[in-house]
């Protein structure tokens, strides 16, 4: 899909008359806060840090695609009833994003899109009121589907660099897992 | 704004190294160490669990004790106030030495607060179930939980004056290099030694064997109920139903707070002197520990005064004399026996208000009196007996001094008519010159005695004995009465109300008789003991503990009958003919004997009975001149399983089916596995049976998509016609003939007087049939060609004037109008010649023929992809239950089919269900219809269910041992909670 995206854009950069390659890639992590709702367990946050690796090109109509590979890991602290676990995710996700001009030095890109992602909960456990070990459970793993909606904002760093700024919020079909994300991407067109 | 989100990114690259947190540490393992106490406890299995608003919870730990019962549990729980209990086991009674177990629903606890991790000591004896019961008295009353128990826990230690949860018991029985110290672990054991005694005076009380029903478990049970009805040690608890408060007996003895005080106190001090004794403590070194303890206003006692009570005091018994209206002659040395529970103290002599003095020895007191020293007649001794803790009786003995006399030593009634009589004289150093009875000598025997036989009637037989001895005589008249009749009973005041076991698990009220054979009473097994309830009608009735009533007298006859203090009566109990209690007396209450039918008052075996057992009690009573009489008195007896909370259901499936992911549901197929859980805790206080069952049908679904390629086709049917037009008609030297076939698509008929325009009928289609293949089937071949029949029998007429020719015929059917000379149909064709006069005629000739043509169509819309949602349906069924008793840590292995559950304990059973084998079907084509071409049906698993009733019928059974488990009848409780679905999609 993401090729296919890419010779759209290009075809379309053409026809615009804007640069031959208006295609970036580049890589953006941030803080993530990530809410599960397991089943057998009262939902559970943590904080994790999250790296992908961006695709973005221009799109159709104005539109442009932001495609990523990402990667995470989040701990999830145990409590009461609520199951302590680490959790790696591997996932894909595609959005497609809309300049809206607020000012005319602030023009954020709008965008929703959809995100494919592989967790897989490993060191699940389950406390007392005091913090002790009670119990140990097996590693699982699942696919998530979901929806995301994201801002985004960049500057330029140069003729072919660029530092973006995107605020991601993500919602699983299942409703089993939530998570808001600030990304801080470094673009390169090459 | 740009620096600062560098800095932000940088800062998060850092962080992302995280390597994330590690699993915690388990909760470390402490233990609770201590002693199980009340006599030696030499097997048994400590428990502990959470103690939770006042209500034992979960079971946190246990283990087994050792041979001197001492215990050591670890744990792994959390800081909190828990539960130690004991709840089965054996022990030897201090006082009597004797193996004691104890039974169901009896225990022994302590509260005690458990630190995670570390060791705690928490001694279980019958003063730290106390403490627990008060402690559950002042939660009741709003106190929390932990304060309640350290509170419950000091009271009770002040009262005893030493801490009952640490200090370890030192037992009587054991030697110790303290040995003689009375340190607060020699109080402990002499208290709980004190407490063995005083069960074992009470067994005597009540007529048992010693420690056989009424022993230190039992009564710790009644302490228990006590303090925890008002928060004080007073004889006032609650009624078996809760409902309101009465006074508590255990067995005959009546309780209160002296008595409680007073009997405790002068068995501390009894055990001193106690043969098992081994502490090398003397009396003199529990004296004033008991003094103190028996005068104690403790508030555990409510404050009040101890009044000593009359149970308690000593009672004097003549060793010497017979007492009453005894003649006394020389030198008499009286000695009286004290039965008390102490020694006395002092025992003092008085004779006719003047003091004679104490005994020398309290143990044995004597006192010689010189009775030539004093008038002749009637006297009064009076004997006052004293122990160390104030107690004291008195009691008074009429003597008559007389040194010359005659008289009678035999019962003044008898039941023999031919009746040895026999006695004694004196004769004050005089000479015996005669010595008879009714006139006739009797004979003499040795040591001043006599005997002579006698023939009674019945009634009062007045008897005249003299004596002489050189003209001193003495004449004793007195009456010797004969009874032959024996004593009877009276019933007819009524046993007590009952309740009779009838068909279906129900009762019908009814009312005890003598014999009740018929129908076994129906007895819920929270009624069987009498746990406090004095034998009183009032009471008895009040607590639903059914009982027989019965009066005894001795009918007047002749005037002779004995009174009811001089009839004594005994009850026996027996099943199926073995006597399991022998004979003991029983005491009247107000003016009937009643007897409860308890594990008190029979045997603590008659629990172990089934409904067919036929059991008897004996009574037998005997009157003062020896006639018996019985009274037999039998039933029957159903145990019914005391109602409880029915189990919580858990369904507990859900994992199995959710840890399988849909392409391996194979491994659901014939797969065991457990679907419904049922909880529950015995709260009966008796250990019962339950049978399992399931008659119900689970049912197994696979909600299958199935796609098959249909193709119907229709044959058409078309008619064709051909015609062979004749070549011309007009021509004269030949006959008409066919130019050759021509297919046409219409035809001109004459119809008489014009021509019409007739086409062949319209095309027909077949009925539908399929075809299994998306190409269209060769349609028939066209059937032959055959002649059309004529549409209206009219042809044309044709009269051709040629001179010397007359040309006629008929013709019909032209192609069109232009061709009106090649009819294809010519008949009747005549040529005459004018000169000739034989004519030329022609065969009729018709060339107009039709055939059927075929061809196949495809009904519309097909060939296509049909798709359809067939439902594969099995049905199966529950293939057994596993029990597991979670406080013995085990699976509870099954008897018959019986199980048998604990008292107290937490059952956990499983419903095992094995689910059928569903067909497998996974073609992946049905999910893209655009590119199926399949003829043959592909099937593709959808949804599959499995729909597991969640209810059992459980049968419950009083425990009545293992050769009973299939003669109880049992009542069946079902457990109706619907369905559960476990569901496995694509």
């Amino acid at each position: 899909m993401v090729f296919c995206a890419a010779l759209t854009g290009a075809a379309q950069a053409g026809t615009l008359g804007l640069p031959d390659n208006t295609a970036r890639i580049g890589y953006a992590a941030g803080p993530a806060y990530v809410s599960i709702n397991a089943a057998h367990s009262v939902p559970n946050q943590a904080w994790s840090v999250a790296h992908s690796v961006v695709y973005t090109d221009w799109f159709l109509a104005g539109t442009r695609y932001w495609a990523l590979l990402r990667y995470q890991q989040a701990d999830f602290d145990a409590g009461v009833g609520k199951l302590g676990a680490h959790l790696t995710t591997y996932g894909a996700r595609l959005s497609v994003q809309n300049n809206f001009r607020v000012t005319e030095n602030f023009a954020p890109w709008l965008g929703a899109g959809i995100d494919l992602s592989r967790s897989r909960y490993s060191r699940r456990f389950s406390v007392d009121e005091d913090g002790y070990l009670v119990e140990t459970f097996a590693t699982r793993s699942v696919v998530n589907t979901g929806v995301v909606f994201n801002a985004t904002h960049e500057w330029s760093l140069g003729r072919a660099l660029h530092l973006s700024m995107q605020l991601e919020q993500l919602l699983s079909v299942d409703n089993r897992l939530r998570e808001t994300a600030l990304w801080t991407s470094l673009l390169y067109r090459y | 704004m740009l620096r600062h989100a560098a800095v932000l990114f940088l800062l998060i690259l850092i962080t992302a190294c995280s390597d994330g947190n590690n699993v915690p540490q388990p909760r470390p393992i402490g233990s609770i160490d201590g002693r199980i106490a009340a006599g030696i406890f030499s097997a048994g299995q400590v428990s502990i669990y959470a103690y939770q608003g006042g209500t034992r919870g979960e079971k946190l730990g246990g283990a087994e004790l050792s041979s001197d019962g001492h215990y050591s549990v670890t744990l792994r729980a959390t800081s909190q106030t828990v539960l130690v209990e004991i709840a089965n086991g054996r022990y030897t009674e201090d006082a009597s030495g004797i193996d004691t177990v104890v039974a169901d629903g009896q225990r022994l606890t302590a509260l005690a607060w458990y630190e995670s991790g570390t060791v705690s000591t928490c001694a279980v004896t019958p003063l730290t179930h106390l403490a627990t019961g008060l402690a559950a008295y002042k939660i009741t009353q709003g106190i929390a939980l932990r304060d309640a128990a350290v509170a419950a826990q000091q009271e009770i230690s002040s009262a005893f004056n030493f801490d009952i949860v640490g200090t370890s018991p030192l037992l009587i029985g054991e030697t110790t290099s303290s040995a003689g110290l009375l340190t607060d672990s020699a109080s402990y054991g002499l208290y709980l030694a004190a407490i063995s005694n005083l069960t074992q005076w009470i067994s005597a009380q009540n007529g048992t064997q010693p420690h056989q029903i009424f022993n230190s478990i039992g009564f710790s049970q009644v302490l228990f109920e006590d303090v925890r009805a008002d928060g004080k040690l007073d004889g006032i608890g609650w009624n078996q139903d809760a409902t309101a408060l009465m006074n508590l007996a255990y067995g005959t003895v009546a309780l209160d707070a002296s008595l409680y005080r007073m009997a405790i106190a002068q068995h501390l001090l009894a055990m001193t002197l106690h043969p098992r004794n081994q502490t090398g403590l003397v009396f003199k070194d529990l004296l004033l520990k008991a003094q103190t303890f028996a005068n104690s206003r403790h508030a555990l006692f409510g404050g009040t005064e101890m009044i000593p009570p009359l149970v308690t005091a000593p009672v004097i018994v003549p060793a010497s004399v017979t007492p009453q209206t005894t003649v006394q002659r020389g030198t008499l040395n009286f000695e009286a026996t004290i039965n008390a529970i102490i020694p006395a103290d002092t025992v003092t002599f008085t004779l006719d208000d003047l003091a004679l003095g104490n005994a020398l020895d309290p143990k044995h007191p004597g006192m010689l009196i010189n009775t030539t020293q004093y008038a002749e007649g009637a006297h009064a001794l009076q004997v006052r007996a004293t122990d160390a803790l104030g107690n004291h009786s008195t009691r008074e003995f009429a003597l008559y001094f007389d040194n010359f006399f005659v008289t009678l030593t035999s019962p003044l009634i008898t039941n023999k008519t031919s009746y040895t009589v026999n006695g004694k004289y004196g004769l004050n150093g005089g000479v015996l010159t005669s010595l008879l009875a009714q006139g006739q000598s009797v004979i003499i025997d040795t040591d001043n005695t006599w005997h002579t036989v006698l023939t009674l009637t019945p009634g009062h037989n007045p008897v005249v004995l003299r004596l002489d001895s050189l003209g001193h005589a003495e004449q004793y008249d007195f009456t010797l009465d004969l009874d032959v009749t024996p004593p009877s009973f009276d019933t007819r005041a009524g046993h007590s109300a009952v309740r009779f076991s009838s068909s279906g698990g129900n009762s019908t009220d009814g009312k005890l008789s003598d014999t009740n054979d018929l129908q076994a009473l129906f007895t819920p097994t929270d009624r069987t003991e009498l746990k406090g309830i004095p034998i009183r009608r009032a009471d008895l009735d009040g607590n639903s503990v059914p009982y027989f009533a019965l009066k005894v007298s001795d009918p007047l006859m002749n005037g002779v009958a004995s009174t009811a203090a001089q009839i004594t009566v005994k009850m026996s109990y027996e099943r199926n003919g073995l006597v399991l209690a022998p004979p003991r007396e029983l005491k009247q209450v107000d003016t009937e004997f009643l007897i409860p039918l308890a594990s008190e008052t029979l045997h603590p075996d008659w629990l172990k009975s089934n409904p067919n057992d036929k059991q008897l009690i004996r009574v037998e009573a005997q009157d003062a001149a020896g006639n018996t009489q019985q009274l037999v008195l039998t039933f029957r007896v159903d145990f019914v399983v005391t109602n409880f909370a029915l189990p919580v259901l858990t369904d507990v499936g859900a994992d199995l089916f959710a840890a399988t992911p849909f392409s391996q549901r194979a491994d659901l197929n014939n797969r065991q596995f457990a679907s419904t859980e049922y909880s529950f805790t015995n709260t009966t206080g008796k250990s019962f049976n339950i049978f399992l069952s399931d008659k119900v049908q689970h049912q197994a679904q696979n909600m299958i998509e199935s796609m098959v390629r249909e193709h119907r086709v229709q044959t058409k049917t078309n008619t064709e016609w051909r015609v062979g037009q004749i070549l011309n008609a007009l021509i004269l030297n030949e006959c008409p003939k066919n130019s050759g076939w021509q297919n046409v698509t219409s035809i001109l008929n004459y119809n008489g007087t014009n021509w019409d325009a007739k086409t062949p009928p319209a095309p027909s289609l077949g009925t539908e049939f399929p075809v299994l293949s998306d190409n269209l089937p060769s349609p028939p071949a066209p059937s032959g060609w055959t002649d059309v029949l004529d549409f209206d029998n009219k042809l044309i007429p044709h009269v051709e004037n040629l001179p010397p020719y007359l040309l006629t015929f008929d013709s019909d059917y032209i192609v069109d109008l232009n061709q009106f000379s090649r009819p294809a149909s010519v008949k009747n064709w005549k040529l005459v010649n004018a000169n000739n006069a034989s004519p030329t005629t022609c065969p009729d000739v018709s060339f107009f023929q039709g055939r059927s043509a075929y061809t196949n169509l495809s009904v519309s819309g097909y060939p296509k992809n049909l798709k359809t949602l067939p439902v594969e349906q099995m049905n199966f069924s529950t293939t057994g239950f596993a029990v597991f008793d979670n406080d013995a840590g085990a699976a509870v292995v099954a008897v018959g089919g019986w199980y048998t559950i604990p008292a107290g304990h937490r059952i956990t059973v499983k419903k095992l269900v094995t689910t059928p084998a569903l067909t497998l079907h996974n073609d992946i084509d049905v999910a893209d219809p655009a590119t199926f071409t399949s003829y043959a049906p592909h099937y593709y698993d959808k949804t599959l269910t499995w729909t597991v009733e969640r209810g059992a019928l459980m049968s419950l059974a009083h425990d009545a041992g293992a050769a009973n488990v299939l003669s109880m009848s049992a009542r069946d409780t079902t457990l109706r909670a619907g369905k559960f679905v476990y569901t496995l999609q694509r």
